[in-house]
Parts: C-alpha cells; sequence; structure tokens
C-alpha cells in the first residue's frame, strides 16, 4: 500500500515538473530488470538531452513518451547505465548490469551501503592500503602521518607495543578526550585496534572531518571518525592467495641531547669546583680515567641497538557468485631499541564471509583475532626508566667491577647490582630478574543479516563485538636484593567487551533524475570493563615463581563498571542528476554516561553540495575534469568520559576507624551532566583540472560548547569542586590538498601530492565570568582569546656577566628585568604554544616500468615543548659529580667578565623560557622503492600471478632544531625521559599465485 | 514472494522489538547517593566514617596553630617558618592550610547533615523496629552532636569572641543544615550572624542531649552522653551562660566517673601512652599512618641521636614559670633537652605532653601521634570555677578550682580570676584553648624574653597584640570567597580578598 502511494505521489510530482512533449513522440513502455530477471523498481528511465524522465514502477514497469529518433538513459543505483536508441520502438525492455567499477570506487560514510566517493557531500580524505599494509610499525596510525590535511598524528614512543596520539583539527576539548571515534567496518571500536589489526587486512582508511560525514555518529563523534574497512573479496575474482615477508631492523631516530664525555665531564667538574684541582682523590681518579681511556657509552649500554623486526602475512581472497571471501593470517615481530624489555609479539587472523543465499537474503561475517605478548619498559625519569640512566650516568664510570691486571690495564669484571657512586641499580639485572609478561587478546567481529524484499530497499541487522583480554604477570625475584618488594607475584587482569546491536532500514530510489536514499537506524551499546589483581608475597626460591607459590596477599582490586548508549538516527540523501546534493541526519542518543536530566541529546547536520561539472554548461570546458562546491553544517557530542559514573551522587568507603571501614559522602550529584558539543561549519571546493591536478581547499569553523570544568564549589557544600558543562572552544582552520600527475606516460608515472592544515585553537568562554584560569606547576594559563596549550612561563633575560646570576623580564615592565624568582614573573611567551597551528605531509611517486618509488615526508610547525630532562642536563645547582651534563654546560659562568647563558653554580634550576625547546620538525616518514615481474614473465608459468620485492625504510631523515630526543612530542606541553621513537629499513617480498 | 514477506515480517519484527539497553548504570565500588541511607546499618556506616573523618580534625595543626598566635611558644632560630604566617602574624586569605580546616569542616558537616537527614526519613517513615529506631535515634544524637561540635570549633577559627550583647551584629559562619551540592554559585549562603550560629549550635546540642543515651567512661572512643555534656559546658561558657556552664560542668565532676590523676608517674605515663582516665572523648587512633595529626613541632628529633633535638617551637618562660615544684604536670609536660637546630646548638625546655605513642608506631622512628583528648575532665573543674566565678558564686569557684590544684599538687589558691585563668594555663597549656581563652577574657598579650632568646628567631620574637585584636580571627578562605558571591562582602576584617 505504501509503495503504491509512494508511486502515485512520485509519478504526481513528475507531472508537476512538466514533461516536455512534441510531435514526433512515441510512447515506449518496458520493464526494467537486473541479470537475475527481478525488476528494479524506481529505476530512473530519462530522455538523452532533456529533463525528462520518468522511475519505473514497483514492478520494474515504465512508460514514457520520447522523440522516435531519440535515446533513452535507465539508471539506476548500483547498476551501469544503459543507453538504447529509441528508433520507433514502442516496446524497450533493459537488463542492467550491476555496477562493479561504482562499487569499486566506492566508501561507506555512516551506517547505509556504500556511497561513490564523488557522490558524498561531507569533509571525507581516505587513505588506501598501498600506503598502510607496508609500514614497518606495529600501528597503522602511524602511517596516517602527513596524510591527511588537518590530522596531527605523533608516534611518540620507540616502544613497539605503543600508542600513537592523533588530532583532528585542533583539540576540541578541555578535559574529555580529543582523540578521533574509531570505527572498524561499521563498528565503533576502541583505539587500541590500531595497534592489534594487521595493516595488511586493511582495504582503505577514511578520515571523516566535518559534522555533516559525522553527525550520525553522534554522540561520539565531536573529534572526527576514523573509519577502517577491511578487505573482501571482489565479485567475479579468481581466488588469490598472496603471501608476504617482511625483515628488517629498527635504530634510534636521533638523539639530539649532547652531552659531555668522560674527559670533558672531568675538566668541567674542575671548572666548577676548583677544589677538586688540589683535591688527591680526584686527580687519581682523573689519572686512572684518563690513562686508561675509560669513556662508557651509557646510551649504547641501554639503547641502540639494531633490532630485528620481522613481519608475514597470508591472504586468501575471491568470490563466487554468491559469495565473497577474505581470509588471511599474519605475524608480527619487533623489538625495541632499549637493549632490556622491550618487545611486541602479534599474531593475526582475519575471516571476512558475505553470502547472498538468495536474491533477497545476504548474511555475511567481519572477524579478527589478535593475540599479542609484549614487554615494555619504564619511562620517565625514574631509577627503573633506562632514560634517566642513559642520559646522565657519569662517563667516567662503567657498571662492571674494573680489574687491573697485572701488566697495568684493565679489564672489566661482573656486573654491579647496584652501582657504588650512585646506588643506581643496573638495568640490565634489573630486568632479568623483574619480569613483566604482557598478553593480550583483542577480538572484532560482527555478523549480519540484510533483506532486499524489494528492490532498493535493504532491512539490516548486524550484532558486534569488540574486547580485549588483558593479563599481566609481574615477578619479583627473590634472590635479587636491591629491590626492596623482592619475592613477588603480581597478577593483574583486564576484560573489555562492547557489544553491539545495529538496526538500519534503507531505501533508496531515483526517479527519473532524482535520487533519493533514506536510512532509518537505531544502535544500542554495551560496554563492560572488569578489573581484578592482587599482588602475592613470600617467595623464597627464583625457581618456584608462580603466583600459587606465594604465602600471602598484599594488595588486591577488583571491580565490574558498565555503560551503555541507546541511539535512533535518521539520514537523507537526495540529488537531482547527480549535479545537487542535499545529505541531512539526525540522532537522538541517550547514554548512562551523563545525568538524570540530560540522558539524551540531539544532534543533527545538513549539508549541501554542487557539482559543477555535471552542469550542461561545463560539459565543452575541456580542462576542468571535475568541480565541486560544498558547505556543511552540523553538530556532533564528546562522551569521552574518563569516569562511567560522573554523573552520581555518590558514597564511598571512607577511612576506618577502630579497624572499622565508614561511609562518606565521595562525589557530587550532576543530573545536569551532559555531552560536550561541537558545531562545525565546513565549506569546500574540490576538483581535478587538466587531468592532472586534483585539489581540495576546505575552511572550517569548529566550535565546543557545553565544556567539562570542574568548578570550585563552596565548601559549605561538603564538596571543593564538582564537574560542570560550563566552557567554550573553537578550532578555525583551512585543509588544503593538492595532487599532481607530473608526468604520465606509459612507462613513467611521476605524481606529487601535498596537503598542509592551518588550525587556530581559541578558548573562547571559561566559568562564572572568569576570563584566565593559572597553572602555574604546568606553566599554562587558560584565557579567554588565547590557544588551550599557549606556554605562560618566567621569561629569562639572560645571565648578568657581573655575578653570574640569572635574570627574568617583569611581566607588564617593558625591558625590567629581575634577579628575584617569583611566580609573579610568569607570563605569556608572545604567543608560543605547545599546539602548532600549522602541520602537513607531502609525498611523490615515481612509476617507471616495473619499478616504483615512493616517498612520504610530514612536518609539523612550531610547538615549544618543555624539556623536563634539562632539570638533570643543565642543573646549575646540586648535581655536580652526581650526573653528566649536555656539552653546553662548559660555558658555565665562573668569573665576572664572563658573558654566557648558564648561571653560576650554586643557583637554583628554575623552569624559565630556557627549558623549552622548539618541536618544529620535517621527516621522511616512509620510502619505499618496488619492483615487479613484469606480466610477460609471469604468464609464461600459471601458478605465480604476481611478485613483487621492496624496501622500505621509516623515519630515515629528519629534520629539527629541538634538543629533546626525537621532536614527535605527542599531545603534551612537556617530556620527559620519553623512549626515544625508532627508524627502520626492512626488506620485503610479495608473492600473488 | 511469500518467503520474503514472512522473512521481512519477522525482521521487522524483531527489530521493532529490538535490544535497547538500560540508560542507569551504577558502580560496584560506590554506592548510588540516593540509597545509601535505609537501614539503620547504613545509618551506623555512616557514622563511623564521620568518625573517622574527624578523629584527626582536632589535634596537630588544627590544635596548635592558634596557639602558635598566642603567647605560648617561641620559635627556634633557623625553624624554617613552619607554621611561621601564624606566629608572626603574616596570614593570608590564600593559606592553603586555613583552606584545608574550612574545607574539612564543612565536608564533615556534609556528611552530619546527610546523615541527620536520613535519620529522620527512616524513622518519620515507621519501618523501624523497636530496637532499630532507638539505635537510629542514638546515630542522630551522635550526628547533632558532631554538627554542633564542628561549627562551634568553626567559630572558634573564623568568628569574633561570642558576646551576647553583639552577637546579632557579628559574622558567623554560614549555617547549612542539609546536604543539597550544587554548582549554582546563587543557591551559596551567607555567613549570617554569630548568634544564628550559636542557636544553631544549641539547637543541635539540645538534640544531642535527647538522644545520645550511651554512658560514658574514661577514654573513652566514641560520643557518650558525657561527651555531649562536656561540649554543651565548654559551649555555654563560650556564650557567657554561666549557670548552664556549671551546671553540665559540675555534674560531670560531681558524678565522679573521671577522677584526676594524682600520681605522677601515673601522670606522665597517661600522656604518653594515651591511658589518662581523664578523658571524656579520646578519638581512637589503631596506628600512626591511620590518621591523627602529628605534633613533631615540639620534640622533633631528625637525628635520631641523644641530645640534638631539633623542635621548631618551645614554651614561653613565663609558661615554664608557672608551675610550682611539686606540680605533677611539670614533668609530664616539660623536658628540658639539649638541641641542635640546623647548627644552633644549646638547651632548652621542649614540650612533651605529645610525646607520640610508642604503640601506633608501626616502624622504629616515633612519628610523634597521640590520640587526641578531645574532652577532659580537668577542663570541666575549670568551666565549673569560671562559670561559678563569674556567677559570683565564690564557695563553688574554689570548691573546683582547688580540688584541681590539690590533685595536680599545686598550690591552693584562692578562686579569683587570674588564679582560674593561670590553672587553665598550667593544665591546658598546649591543647589549642589559648586563642579562644584570649579572645573570650577581652585581653592582649606579648611575648616575653623567652628560656634561651640566643636561640629565638628574631621575627616574631617579642610580637605583641592588644586586647580584641581583630588578627585573632583567621580569614575566610579566598576560594570559599571567590567560589561564594554571597561572601564576596563578608570577609574578616583586616583581610583583602588580593592575598
Amino acid at each position: 500500500m505504501l509503495m503504491k502511494k509512494a508511486k502515485l505521489f512520485f509519478s504526481a510530482l513528475f507531472l508537476m515538473l512538466g514533461v516536455a512533449l512534441s510531435a514526433q513522440n512515441v510512447n515506449v513502455k518496458g520493464v526494467v530488470r537486473d541479470a537475475a530477471g527481478n525488476p528494479i523498481p524506481g529505476a530512473g528511465v530519462l530522455v538523452q538531452g532533456t529533463s525528462t524522465g520518468v522511475a519505473a514502477g514497483l514492478d520494474g514497469e515504465y512508460s514514457i513518451t520520447a522523440p522516435a529518433n531519440g535515446t533513452l538513459v535507465f539508471k539506476a543505483v548500483g547498476y551501469k547505465d544503459s543507453v538504447i536508441p529509441v528508433q520507433g520502438q514502442s516496446q524497450i525492455n533493459v537488463v542492467l548490469a550491476e555496477d562493479a567499477e561504482a562499487l569499486e570506487g566506492t566508501i561507506i560514510v555512516g551506517y547505509g551501503s556504500a556511497r561513490k566517493i564523488g557522490n558524498v557531500v561531507g569533509s571525507v580524505e581516505t587513505v588506501s592500503s598501498s600506503d598502510i599494509s607496508e609500514k614497518p610499525t606495529a600501528n597503522i596510525a602511524d602511517a596516517l602521518q602527513g596524510k591527511v590535511a588537518g590530522l596531527q598524528v605523533f608516534n611518540t614512543s620507540g616502544e613497539p607495543q605503543s600508542s600513537v596520539s592523533l588530532r583532528l583539527r585542533g583539540e576540541s576539548s578541555i578535559n574529555l578526550s580529543s582523540a578521533p571515534l574509531y570505527i572498524l567496518d561499521g563498528i565503533p571500536v576502541s583505539s587500541g585496534v590500531f595497534s592489534s589489526i594487521n595493516p595488511n587486512d586493511i582495504e582503505n582508511i577514511s578520515v571523516l572531518k566535518d559534522a555533516s560525514s559525522t553527525a550520525i555518529y553522534g554522540s561520539r563523534a565531536a573529534n572526527g571518525v576514523i573509519f577502517v574497512t577491511t578487505k573482501k573479496g571482489k565479485l567475479g575474482e579468481k581466488p588469490t592467495v598472496s603471501a608476504r615477508a617482511q625483515y628488517g631492523i629498527s635504530m634510534l631516530t636521533m638523539y639530539n641531547l649532547d652531552m659531555m664525555n668522560a674527559s670533558e665531564l672531568l675538566a668541567y667538574e674542575e671548572k666548577v669546583n676548583p677544589a677538586n684541582l688540589t683535591d688527591p682523590a680526584f686527580q687519581a681518579k682523573k689519572a686512572f680515567v684518563l690513562g686508561n681511556g675509560i669513556d662508557f657509552n651509557w646510551t649504547n649500554y641501554l639503547f641502540d641497538r639494531s633490532a630485528p623486526l620481522y613481519q608475514a602475512d597470508l591472504s586468501l581472497r575471491g568470490a563466487t557468485e554468491r559469495t565473497n571471501y577474505y581470509l588471511s593470517f599474519g605475524f608480527y615481530s619487533e623489538e625495541g631499541t632499549s637493549k632490556i624489555n622491550s618487545s611486541t609479539n602479534r599474531f593475526n587472523v582475519r575471516s571476512n564471509v558475505n553470502t547472498r543465499i538468495t536474491d533477497w537474503l545476504e548474511v555475511g561475517s567481519n572477524l579478527g583475532l589478535a593475540f599479542s605478548k609484549y614487554h615494555t619498559i619504564t619511562t620517565g625519569w625514574y631509577s627503573q626508566s633506562p632514560m634517566l640512566c642513559a642520559v646522565t650516568e657519569l662517563p667516567y664510570e662503567v657498571p662492571f667491577q674494573i680489574v687491573v691486571n697485572p701488566d697495568g690495564t684493565v679489564s672489566y669484571g661482573d656486573v654491579h647490582l647496584r652501582y657504588p657512586w650512585d646506588n643506581q641499580i643496573d638495568l640490565h639485572e634489573y630486568y632479568k630478574n623483574n619480569t613483566n609478561d604482557r598478553q593480550e587478546v583483542n577480538v572484532t567481529g560482527q555478523a549480519y543479516l540484510q533483506l532486499a524484499p524489494v528492490k532498493g530497499l535493504k532491512i539490516r541487522s548486524a550484532e558486534a563485538v569488540d574486547a580485549f583480554d588483558y593479563t599481566n604477570e609481574s615477578i619479583n625475584k627473590p634472590s635479587y636484593t636491591p629491590y626492596a618488594y623482592r619475592g613477588r607475584n603480581a597478577q593483574a587482569f583486564q576484560r573489555y567487551y562492547q557489544l553491539s546491536t545495529t538496526n538500519t532500514i534503507e531505501y533508496t530510489t531515483n526517479f527519473g533524475r532524482h535520487n533519493v536514499t533514506a536510512l532509518l537506524g537505531q544502535e544500542a551499546i554495551l560496554r563492560h570493563y572488569k578489573y581484578f589483581n592482587a599482588t602475592g608475597t613470600g617467595l623464597t626460591d627464583d625457581r618456584l615463581t608462580a603466583f600459587g607459590t606465594t604465602t600471602a596477599i598484599s594488595s588486591w582490586d577488583g571491580y565490574n563498571e558498565e555503560s551503555t548508549f541507546n541511539s535512533y538516527f535518521l539520514n537523507l540523501n537526495y540529488n537531482f542528476d547527480e549535479r545537487y546534493f542535499l545529505d541531512a541526519s539526525v540522532r537522538r542518543d541517550g547514554s548512562s554516561l551523563f545525568g538524570a536530566n540530560h540522558k539524551y541529546a540531539t544532534f543533527y547536520a545538513i549539508g549541501a553540495m554542487w557539482k559543477v561539472k555535471h552542469e550542461a554548461f561545463m560539459q565543452n570546458v575541456g580542462w576542468v575534469n571535475d568541480l565541486n562546491v560544498n558547505l556543511t553544517y552540523g553538530t556532533t557530542g564528546n562522551s569521552g568520559m574518563s569516569s562511567w559514573y560522573a554523573s552520581l551522587g555518590l558514597v564511598g568507603a571512607g577511612s576506618k576507624y577502630n579497624n572499622i571501614s565508614g561511609w562518606g559522602l565521595s562525589q557530587v550529584p550532576n543530573a545536569d551532566l551532559t555531552w560536550e558539543t561541537v558545531a562545525t561549519t565546513n565549506f569546500a571546493i574540490s576538483g581535478r583540472l587538466f587531468d592532472r591536478v586534483g585539489f581540495d581547499f576546505q575552511l572550517y569553523n569548529k566550535y565546543s560548547s557545553n565544556l567539562l570544568m570542574e568548578l570550585p564549589f563552596s565548601a559549605t557544600t561538603g564538596h571543593s569542586s564538582g564537574w560542570g558543562n560550563v566552557a567554550e572552544l573553537s578550532n578555525r582552520g583551512i585543509d588544503l590538498s593538492l595532487d599532481v600527475d607530473i608526468i604520465r606516460t606509459k612507462n613513467f608515472l611521476w605524481n606529487v601530492s601535498a596537503n598542509v592544515n592551518y588550525n587556530r585553537n581559541r578558548i573562547e568562554k571559561l566559568y562564572q565570568g572568569l576570563d584566565e584560569l593559572t597553572f602555574i606547576d604546568k606553566g599554562l594559563k587558560y584565557q579567554v582569546g588565547h590557544d588551550l596549550m599557549e606556554v605562560f612561563v618566567a621569561k629569562k633575560a639572560g645571565i648578568d656577566p657581573e655575578d653570574g646570576a640569572p635574570m627574568w623580564y617583569i611581566p607588564g615592565k617593558d625591558g625590567e628585568t629581575t634577579k628575584e624568582w617569583s611566580d609573579d614573573l610568569y607570563q605569556f611567551w608572545d604567543g608560543k604554544s605547545a599546539n602548532s597551528p600549522w602541520s602537513g605531509g607531502f609525498s611523490t611517486n615515481f612509476s617507471w616500468g616495473n619499478w616504483g618509488l615512493n616517498a612520504d615526508f610530514s612536518w609539523i610547525g612550531d610547538r615549544y615543548i618543555w624539556l623536563n630532562e634539562r632539570y638533570y642536563t643543565r642543573n646549575t645547582y646540586n648535581l655536580l659529580g652526581q650526573r653528566n651534563f649536555e656539552r653546553c654546560m662548559m660555558n658555565i659562568w665562573t668569573k665576572p667578565g664572563d658573558v654566557t647563558d648558564i648561571p653560576k653554580y650554586g643557583t637554583p634550576f628554575r623552569f624559565d623560557t630556557s627549558v623549552y625547546s622548539n618541536a618544529a620538525f620535517l621527516r621522511l616518514k616512509n620510502i619505499t622503492l618496488s619492483y615487479s615481474l613484469p606480466k610477460k614473465v609471469l604468464e609464461k608459468n600459471k601458478v605465480v600471478s604476481g611478485f613483487r620485492v621492496y624496501v622500505t625504510g621509516r623515519n630515515l631523515l629528519t629534520a629539527t632544531k629541538f634538543e629533546g630526543y626525537d621532536p614527535e612530542v605527542g599531545y603534551s606541553n612537556g617530556t620527559a625521559g620519553l623512549y626515544p621513537n625508532s627508524r627502520q629499513i626492512v626488506g620485503g617480498i610479495e608473492i600473488q599465485f | 514472494m511469500k518467503k520474503i514477506f514472512y522473512v521481512t515480517l519477522a525482521l521487522i519484527a524483531s527489530l521493532v522489538a529490538f535490544n535497547s539497553c538500560d540508560l542507569n548504570k551504577y558502580p560496584e565500588k560506590a554506592l548510588n547517593t540516593e540509597e545509601a541511607m535505609e537501614s539503620a546499618a547504613d545509618c551506623n556506616n555512616f557514622l563511623v566514617g564521620i568518625y573517622a573523618s574527624s578523629k584527626s580534625l582536632f589535634s596537630g595543626f588544627y590544635m596548635y596553630s592558634t596557639d602558635f598566635m598566642t603567647d605560648s611558644y617561641h620559635a627556634v632560630k633557623n625553624y624554617g617558618n613552619w607554621d611561621g604566617d601564624y606566629y608572626t602574624y603574616n596570614i593570608v586569605a590564600s593559606d592553603s592550610n586555613i583552606e584545608s580546616v574550612w574545607f574539612n569542616y564543612f565536608a564533615v558537616i556534609g556528611n552530619c547533615n546527610f546523615l541527620i537527614e536520613g535519620t529522620e526519613k527512616l524513622l518519620s517513615a515507621g519501618t523501624l523496629n523497636a530496637a532499630d529506631t532507638k539505635t537510629v535515634q542514638e546515630y542522630y544524637g551522635v550526628a547533632c552532636f558532631f554538627r554542633a561540635f564542628l561549627y562551634y570549633r568553626l567559630t572558634q577559627y573564623f568568628c569574633k569572641d561570642y558576646d551576647p550583647e553583639t552577637a546579632a551584629n557579628v559574622f558567623g559562619v554560614p549555617v547549612v543544615l542539609k546536604y543539597e551540592p550544587t554548582g549554582d554559585s546563587s543557591k551559596y549562603p551567607h555567613r549570617g550572624t554569630l548568634q544564628a550560629t550559636y542557636d544553631q549550635i544549641d539547637k543541635d546540642i539540645a538534640e544531642a542531649e535527647k538522644y545520645v543515651l550511651t554512658a560514658g567512661s574514661p577514654d573513652y572512643g566514641y560520643i557518650s552522653a558525657d561527651a555531649v555534656k562536656a561540649l554543651k559546658a565548654r559551649v555555654a561558657l563560650t556564650e557567657h551562660k554561666w549557670a548552664d556552664a556549671y551546671a553540665a560542668a559540675s555534674a560531670l565532676v560531681d558524678a565522679g566517673k573521671y577522677p584526676l590523676v594524682t600520681d605522677a608517674a601515673k601522670y606522665a605515663d597517661g600522656w604518653i601512652n594515651d591511658n589518662l582516665g581523664e578523658a571524656i572523648w579520646q578519638p581512637i587512633i589503631i596506628d600512626a599512618s591511620d590518621g591523627g595529626s602529628a605534633c613533631s613541632y615540639f620534640v622533633h628529633n631528625t637525628s635520631g641521636k641523644e641530645g640534638e633535638d631539633d623542635p621548631q617551637y618551645f614554651p614561653e618562660k613565663w609558661v615554664l614559670d608557672l608551675y610550682g615544684a611539686s606540680d605533677i604536670r611539670y614533668d609530664a609536660y616539660f623536658t628540658e633537652s639539649d638541641i641542635n637546630m640546623r647548627g644552633n646548638v644549646g638547651k632548652i625546655t621542649m614540650l612533651t605532653k605529645f610525646p607520640g605513642n610508642p604503640k601506633l608506631n608501626s616502624s622504629a622512628a616515633s612519628r610523634y601521634v597521640n590520640m587526641p583528648k578531645v574532652f577532659r575532665i580537668s577542663e570541666m573543674y575549670l568551666i565549673a570555677a569560671e562559670a561559678a566565678s563569674e556567677n559570683n558564686d565564690a564557695t563553688n569557684a574554689a570548691k573546683y578550682l582547688n580540688a584541681l590544684q590539690k590533685a595536680r599538687g599545686a598550690a591552693i589558691s584562692a578562686a579569683t580570676k587570674d588564679e582560674i585563668r593561670a590553672e587553665r594555663n598550667r593544665e591546658l597549656f598546649g591543647e589549642g584553648f589559648r586563642l579562644s581563652d584570649i579572645k573570650r577574657y577581652h585581653i592582649g598579650f606579648s611575648r616575653d624574653e623567652g628560656q634561651n632568646p640566643a636561640l629565638i628567631q628574631e621575627l616574631g620574637h617579642k610580637i605583641s597584640q592588644p586586647a580584641d585584636s581583630p588578627k585573632f580571627v583567621w580569614p575566610i578562605p579566598t576560594n570559599e570567597i571567590s567560589a561564594n558571591p554571597q561572601m564576596a562582602d563578608e570577609q574578616n576584617e583586616g583581610y583583602s580578598l588580593e592575598d
């Protein structure tokens, strides 16, 4: 009934649009069917070159009046157009072929079917598998660096099992997560997917930037969406087996801390403390060190080896008439550049199978499993961290017993468990005796059922799971005496699962040139987290270290947490003649995360696009291949709360009285707690010119409101603070991408692409009428009108040559300085920030015959990062004789008249502008040289269909003035003892059967 | 086509009856406030929480910080300015310790309010059996006691002395009786008058008297009817309600339940091992790590070596001179010692009234924690004497004063105002009463020459303050005033917002 009414409605609509009739017309009738013989309802039938058109009915039948010498064009979504001259016929039955090619150039945005890339109204950028699969890193997000305008990616650690931080178009939140939403084959997943998925399984990654493309994800899409699609067999494809193996090595990227060697440090210690010149003990030590050439390289002792990296993949893909399949197995193994306790081993299995049981019923499943086993080191400035030791240990000391041989030479004996000069534990020994075994199982999977009862209508129901199981067993061997907590076995378990149900109804139809898709959906998500740990004590024998052999439990914890989402959404997509596009979405989200009064919120977006090239007047403009203009506006939410129960008033177990636990009010209820909201306006012009130059220019304004901040409460409430949705923040900027085929001949192709983003971050509002909030200990001040990460610091004015004392500029007093340190000296530093407004990347691809050379560069503009290392490496207060220092310290002020920037010894260390360094960089992220055997050669054998060898390098070159280890510092304004980033050289072979 | 129809129908039916999630989720490690007070046992858990969080609110900093603002102590040279802002009257409104006192007291008051509301609701619901009703009533009474006591203590820090003539015209502290936390600053309270604060204190004490029926015993760790009476006596003395103060204090003394210690050794041991037998309420502390505020400032010994004590503060000379030769308190409270404070070496007499109970030290080194003696029977003797004297009842004033003097081996004196005050100093020295006493007596003070002038920090050595100095009152913390617009113009005299 409904369809009949719809048919009548649309028929009437077309009548109203006016059908031009002329004298020589004939009436043509017929049926539009697909290859299987099923009618295609709503197929468009157009008279070429006119605006005349009708839509086929439910049964595929149509009737149109056309010029007897005219031509009819038959169109339907997912099918190839069919063009048939009328030639006076009155009956034309058409069979439309499925458009495999159209499916090829499609992406899925949101919940429905795939759409042609060019027909997506919102701002979407796609990175293909070739950019991802061969990169020598466990984390695929690393390969996105510099690839997408507006997406900043930082791989902050050389730890093989490390996470990568991503920001799309700036920081859009102050206290909640600013990380994008990750979707794997339609399932929202945790960011862990990036380090657990096999890169070879990825078909492409789409980055959804504006509200039009993300609003359908509603409450979690405020920071953009990263949509990962895995491979599947292609219709009509022969079964193909693809095998690949690659092997390589990792090294430290760079090492920009310029430390003194043994003789320099001894000279420095004499310069600073002249008493050493006459101290017999010091002089004896010096003579021994210099005489025996002792100059120990602590960095090499702990880091900078050529660590092996190995990867192997095997996959099978193909399709029969009704079933397509992709099966793969992968293994990845990487050791860190740290010589101790840093490695990962990962096994992956994936199975993607889709089958059409009948013409109207399709089922399928995507299943990914990953098992990782890894070891990680402690970073930061702790005695268990190799970083501190590698940088600041004394080069004139060695970790071994020094044996003086009878001939007067020296050799090294056993290692010291604790170094006699500073009590530091030897870290090789420490990690040998204090082990960590981390294991993780990741599961992402979904199964779906899709009905197509009538053409154009798809009813789909999908159940999905995203889960991990993590265990960590750490053992402190009983015989290892330097450690106070020896003889322990600690167990930690985490289990997380997210179950989601997604139901959608999608209807696609076209009436003549009007193409309409409507999607109605519902989604329910349950997240569950379980935690348990226990520490057993009392181990006495290194051979018996199982948890079961401990004799007492010293600490334990355990709990479950749950959170839920219920969502309803609607998307309407309309286009006229693929020229004018309109896209509107609305989503209503409910979540357990928020307060009773605001559990539900509504997000929406609307977008319009004009495909200028499809206008008649552009048909003859040959140099323009494609030109699109679009404008979108919409809202999305952020629910990235660290606590799942932040809106509840809570009563917790308080401290004990007379050994009995009491209760106390622990958290303020906030029934009004709700989503942070980001409203985004996006304007874009994109296209392709001269069949050579592709471009994409985007202008955006992201305005975040209802941002959560901790508000100070009157103590009379019984609480000191509570969360409130109060602050506002904006990110405004430009994305620009260019892609140029410089040379394109039969055998030679040279393509260059580049992208750049400018993003201006600005605090728009704080709370309670305040326009500034200061955090001196963090070197930050939030002030309306300023960047969120703007550096707030005392500005150093140099060292007084007369007395060697540091001087600072007095804020607000032009050029006036003081030697008196106080908190009042803090001020903004001429707009310098830890956020860079500029970032981008560029790539160049050569292919010549069967050779290919591809290089990807990424860069980021000025970022001023607080180097906490300098508290040690440039200390002028109290570390003489205890630590090594940077070479520049040789210039320390020692007498009146010395002009230097290092103050006299004894000056307290101050966190002023001299601890900051500019972390701008340009990095050759990846470079690949490859050779494929020519088809001609392969044709002779019937087994191997493809053969390719390649060499890839990652992070091979970096240009930076940064004086820390590596300029890829994450979203923080400071760094201390990070695990230095690594670079790799890898060779690989890929064979297809 | 028929099959398609059925399957479609089935799928649509399943879509309609889709699996939607429950949006009300609660943690396992904490209770939802709304469901946390449903039985007598729940009330008890909250009461334990109130005991636990208040056990450290009457000792350590809470006790000695106000003494530093008087003529009780001198600071040792090179004392590192530990709490020097109080000692030298450089207190600013942003002082973080004062912020914590203000916040910690109101945090416990919030829990009291929640418990009082909860018990009222349970009792009025009429669902409890007779035994539980009695128990919950007692919890209610104890919560009223705590609320009264905490408000009383807040007035001692943040308000001028209570004078019935002027109390309606001076600032009190904001009285909040309901647990209704909100970020809406327009709902935050004004300070109200001191009279209003005391009216509420009196009301709560009256409720506590009615419902706290547990009998007290020496050194009892919980609130008893005796503790309520002791609080009543202390508050009534402050309120100039001499008859009430006398009645409550003398009743406690006359009941004879808390005999005064007369033996010197036993008295000294009582302060070390917290078994004096004179405490009406002595919060229970199991281990130094379990809470309780330390008094290391008076007996600190960093090096652990004999003769190298390094206390930050030591008693003034006039304090030591108060005691007669046979007074058992002198040896219990004071010890002469060789000190070495960052190179300043010499002999001084230290306060050793709070030496740290060795049983509370889980490790060998002393952590200087004793169980606080929040109410002691000797204070009741002194309240009875002072109240009687103010009421022109010289006979009874002398009766209680002399009884105390006799027990401690002090000279028996006439019950003059000065003698009563001197006895109060002798007995309660170092227990945090001095600043309140100075305010109540309306006197000023000057620090004296000191025991060993060479070892005294110059700054603050001979500081003096006039009677009724506005500096005897702490500032309302800056973070309160900036969060609470109602209190924007209600800062105490002499403190600015900018501090």
